[in-house]
C-alpha cells in the first residue's frame, strides 16, 4: 500500500446531485432550502400491489438524455444516476478532462445492493426461458462495483479505483477512502454513491427489514425524532463529487467547497439500535479528532434520522456523548425525511446539502416533522440562517455501520 | 436464411446499446471493437441469433461482422 504523503489534503471541489427532490445541485438545494417533501407512491411498474406505499422517487431524470445507449442497454437504473451525477460533479468543478494525466482521476462509489431492476429482468430470462436467454451484460450490470467501472470505462479515469460495501453508511466511507487515495498521491476522485432500489425484487428484498415504513399517508410516513415515528421510507438517487488534491485544486483555480477534515466508521450489528448510540458516538469522536475539531465547533449536524424511536433515541444520545453540552445548542436537521432514505446515497445527498448549507449560511428544515419527542434543536418548519463553518454529517446502516464525517467551509 | 447488414445493426442496436451504420458492418476486416461493441455484446450477438433461429454457432468468437455472418450462414446450411 502506497505510503500517505504529508501535506497533501483532500478538498471537494464538484457536487453532481441525482435526488427525489432535484436533479443537479441548484434544483435540489432550492427544494431542500423550502423544506418541500416528496415523497410519494410508488409509481415503477410492479411495485403498485407491494405493501410498500411511499418511497421517494427520482422525478425528472431522463436516462436518454443522461446516458449514451449503450449505457442504457448495459448497466442498471443505479448506475446511469451515478453516472449523470459524475457527469454533473465534473462539470461543477470544471475540471478539464483532456488536460489531465490518464491516471490521476480515480473513482470510487459505495453501493447498498447494486443493479436489482436489470438483475431481475434478467433472472426471469433465467427461470422463464432458460440460461441461454440471459443477457451477457448480467455479469456486470447488476454486480456493486457497476458503477464505478462504467464510470472509470466512460470517462477513461485510469486511477485508483475502488468501491465500498458497507452498508448505507459507506456513503461516507466511500468519500473517506477518496481522501485516503488523495493522500496517498492520486490528484482526482471522482467519488460518491447512487442508488435505486425501487424495482419489485428490490423491494421484496426490502420487506424483511423491520425499520421499514408500510405507512401509506407521504406526510406520515417517515418522521424521525417525531413522536410518531414508525420507520423510514427508502428513495433512489444520491450524489457525486469531485475530490481533489487542495494544492492541485487551487494551483488550477478551483472553487474549494469545502474541506473534507475528518471521519470514522464504526460497527454495532445489524438492527442493534440502542447499541449504535456508543457505535456512533465513537465516531462522530473520530471524525473530530481526525478533523482536530473541538465539539463546539460544530455548527450543524445532518442527523441519520433513521425515524424510529429506539434508532432516533440512539443517536441524539449519541449526540450528547460525543459533543456534550454542545448537543442541546447544535442545530439538527434531517432533509431526508422529505425525500427518504437512499441507502448509500442518502449521507452522499446530505453531504451535498451540508457544503450548500455552509455556502448559504442556511439550514435546511426537516420536512413533515412537527412535533419533537427527544432533547435537540431541529430544525423543522423553515430553514435558518446561521454562519456555519464546520457541518457534521452521520450516517448508519441496517446492516450495523454508523459513520461520520467532518466538513469545513474553506478558508 | 439470410442475414442482412441492417438486421445486424438492428441487433447491436437493441444487444448492445451501440449504433451502427450498417454501411460500415460490410467495410471489409472491420472488427466488433472498432465499431464499439465488446466482447459481451458479441456473447450476446451470438446468444440472440441462436435463439432466435435455432443455431449452433460454436464457442469461438467472431472478431468481426463478416466472421459472425459466415458462422451464421454455415451453421444455417448445416440445419438445412
Amino acid at each position: 500500500m502506497t505510503a500517505i504523503l504529508p501535506g497533501r489534503r483532500a478538498v471537494l471541489t464538484g457536487i453532481g446531485v441525482i435526488a427525489p427532490n432535484g436533479v443537479g445541485a441548484d434544483d435540489f438545494w432550492k427544494a431542500t432550502r423550502e423544506g418541500r417533501s416528496v415523497l410519494g407512491p410508488v409509481t415503477r411498474e410492479g411495485c403498485e400491489q407491494l405493501p410498500l406505499k411511499v418511497a421517494g422517487q427520482v422525478s425528472g431524470f431522463d436516462a436518454e438524455e443522461a446516458v449514451e445507449g449503450r449505457y442504457l442497454v448495459q448497466t442498471d437504473r443505479f448506475t446511469h444516476y451515478a453516472m449523470a451525477a459524475a457527469d454533473l460533479a465534473l462539470e461543477d468543478a470544471r475540471l478539464d478532462r483532456e488536460g489531465q494525466p490518464p491516471f490521476g482521476i480515480g473513482v470510487v462509489t459505495a453501493a447498498g445492493s447494486g443493479g436489482g431492476e436489470f438483475g431481475q429482468r434478467e433472472l426471469q430470462q433465467l427461470w422463464g426461458q432458460g440460461p441461454q436467454f440471459v443477457g451477457p451484460y448480467q455479469s456486470i450490470a447488476w454486480f456493486y462495483a457497476a458503477s464505478t467501472g462504467q464510470i472509470s470505462i466512460r470517462g477513461g479515469f485510469k486511477g485508483p479505483c475502488a468501491v465500498v460495501a458497507s452498508d448505507e453508511a459507506g456513503g461516507l466511507d466511500a468519500l473517506a477512502h477518496a481522501v485516503r487515495t488523495v493522500r496517498r498521491g492520486t490528484d482526482t476522485v471522482v467519488v460518491g454513491a447512487a442508488e435505486a432500489p425501487l424495482a419489485p425484487y428490490s423491494v421484496v428484498c426490502q420487506l424483511g427489514y423491520p425499520e421499514l415504513s408500510l405507512a401509506t399517508d407521504p406526510e406520515r410516513a417517515y418522521l424521525p425524532f417525531s413522536p410518531k415515528a414508525s420507520g423510514f421510507v427508502p428513495a433512489e438517487g444520491g450524489a457525486m463529487f469531485v475530490v481533489e488534491d487542495e494544492s492541485c485544486a487551487r494551483q488550477r483555480g478551483a472553487r474549494i467547497r469545502a474541506e473534507l477534515a475528518g471521519h470514522a466508521a464504526t460497527f454495532t450489528g445489524p438492527s442493534a439500535w440502542a447499541a449504535s448510540r456508543a457505535g456512533l458516538a465513537h465516531a462522530i469522536r473520530g471524525a473530530l479528532e481526525e478533523a482536530r475539531c473541538a465539539p463546539d465547533e460544530i455548527d450543524v449536524v445532518f442527523a441519520d434520522a433513521l425515524g424510529l424511536p429506539e434508532a432516533d433515541r440512539a443517536e441524539v444520545l449519541a449526540l450528547a456523548d460525543a459533543l456534550g453540552e454542545h448537543a442541546e445548542f447544535v442545530p439538527v436537521t434531517a432533509p431526508k425525511a422529505g425525500t427518504g432514505r437512499a441507502y448509500c446515497g442518502a449521507p452522499m445527498i446530505d453531504t451535498a446539502a451540508a457544503v450548500l448549507a455552509m455556502e448559504q449560511s442556511l439550514i435546511p428544515p426537516t420536512p413533515n416533522v412537527t412535533e419533537i419527542c427527544h432533547d435537540l434543536d431541529l430544525v423543522t418548519g423553515h430553514a435558518r440562517a446561521a454562519e456555519l463553518r464546520t457541518a457534521l454529517v452521520l450516517s448508519r446502516g441496517l446492516m450495523g455501520s454508523n459513520a461520520a464525517l467532518v466538513l469545513r467551509r474553506p478558508y | 436464411m439470410d442475414l442482412t447488414y441492417d438486421q445486424l445493426a438492428q441487433l447491436i442496436h437493441a444487444k448492445a446499446g451501440v449504433t451502427v451504420d450498417p454501411e460500415r458492418i460490410g467495410e471489409p476486416g472491420i472488427g466488433f471493437d472498432e465499431l464499439g461493441v465488446d466482447s459481451l455484446g458479441v456473447l450476446g450477438l451470438i446468444a440472440e441469433l441462436e435463439n432466435r433461429f435455432g443455431l449452433q454457432l460454436g464457442s469461438e468468437l467472431p472478431r468481426t461482422p463478416a466472421e459472425l455472418l459466415d458462422n451464421v450462414n454455415a451453421a444455417a446450411m448445416k440445419g438445412v
